[in-house]
């Protein structure tokens, strides 16, 4: 040990204080490098969005209806008719998709992550969020082989809040602490209320078959849209990687 | 009742290593060159830091490769990680002793 490493080795027992502060700075150096949780949000966000097809009723209306069955338009058109001939819209198509997607978002979400740590040579705590993600999702699972209403569609969007919210204990990050408060707020409300009914009083109407949509895009949207603000901030504020 | 100093472990109090520890707590593994630039060390030197936490089970060491970039990964035991909140929880204390002591002895 060379005399500078005793000094300074002195210098924590004779000014602790200091030793504290430079801990401090160490914590939020590294905590700064390694913050990338706009890649869950983004990638979850994306997922919850890609959910949207398999939500929409593409039964045929009521006989007597003069409603034309799925979404009015012509990319809806479209949609109505791939879907129409390639699957079923029942509950258990959107199980089959949300348990799929879901699986995929944890595996692509750990392969961002560890990308970006090869660039900046801190991994944040990623791995337990995958893995548990994956757990979470094989919890799912029995409600997919269950053809019973018990699967709500929007069962995977509070996973993901739950998820989310752990993963801000761990970051220990303000922002996304919030974020993931706000968000959780919107999965509740989506889980136990029809956000369908807010736009109608809106004077927003839903087309027939649209119904559960809105339930989906809410989230989404907030997903997607603090995953892009996490990402510019991230630009902004983190050391550049190496 | 013993002095909070007596608590500090003389494999972890030591500056250097204390920054690898506290560093490598907060993420789940971190890279040689992070550890070099952020404690501001020749590579000679972390490495003799990371062979003394290694041997005492604080960090577990993993290599591999970026591309045909060598890369070595440090990552914290929960032996390692136990340690440095202990030695953490010492500094606290150490403050706030000194912190009792100036209002018991005001100048």
């Amino acid at each position: 040990m060379t005399d500078g490493d005793m000094a300074r080795e002195d210098g924590i027992r004779a000014d602790p204080g200091a030793a504290l502060d430079q801990v401090g700075r160490w914590q939020g150096d590294v905590r700064a490098r390694g913050r990338a949780w706009w890649i869950p949000l983004v990638v979850f966000g994306a997922v919850v969005a890609l959910a949207v097809p398999a939500h929409v009723d593409y039964s045929d209306p009521a006989p007597g209806s003069t409603e034309s069955g799925g979404p009015d338009g012509s990319i809806g058109g479209v949609l109505t008719l791939v879907w129409r001939t390639y699957l079923t819209p029942n509950p258990e198509v959107a199980a089959v998709y949300w348990t799929v997607a879901m699986v995929a978002g944890f595996v692509v979400t750990g392969v961002l992550y560890r990308r970006r740590s090869a660039a900046t040579g801190v991994q944040g705590p990623v791995g337990w969020f995958v893995r548990t993600g994956l757990w979470a999702t094989a919890a799912m699972v029995p409600l997919v082989l269950v053809p019973v209403p018990l699967f709500r569609t929007t069962t995977a969007v509070a996973v993901i809040a739950i998820l989310l919210i752990a993963l801000a204990v761990k970051e220990k990050d303000r922002a996304l602490t919030v974020f993931v408060v706000l968000f959780a707020a919107v999965a509740l409300l989506v889980n136990t209320y029809n956000t369908e009914n807010l736009l109608y009083r809106l004077g927003v109407p839903v087309g027939r078959g649209w119904g559960d949509v809105p339930n989906l895009v809410l989230p989404a949207l907030v997903l997607l849209g603090g995953g892009l603000l996490a990402w510019i901030r991230q630009r902004s504020t983190s050391p550049r990687p190496r | 009742m013993t002095h909070p100093a007596r608590n500090l472990s003389e494999v972890v109090h030591q500056r250097h290593r204390l920054g690898i520890l506290t560093i490598a707590l907060e993420v789940q593994r971190v890279e040689f060159g992070y550890l070099r630039e952020a404690l501001d060390l020749t590579a000679g030197n972390l490495s003799r830091h990371l062979t003394v936490l290694v041997e005492a089970g604080l960090v577990r060491i993993e290599k591999g490769y970026v591309g045909k970039r060598p890369r070595t990964w440090v990552s914290i035991t929960p032996d390692g990680a136990g340690a440095t909140r202990a030695e953490l929880e010492t500094l606290r204390s150490l403050v706030a002793l000194g912190d009792t002591t100036r209002d018991a002895h005001p100048q």
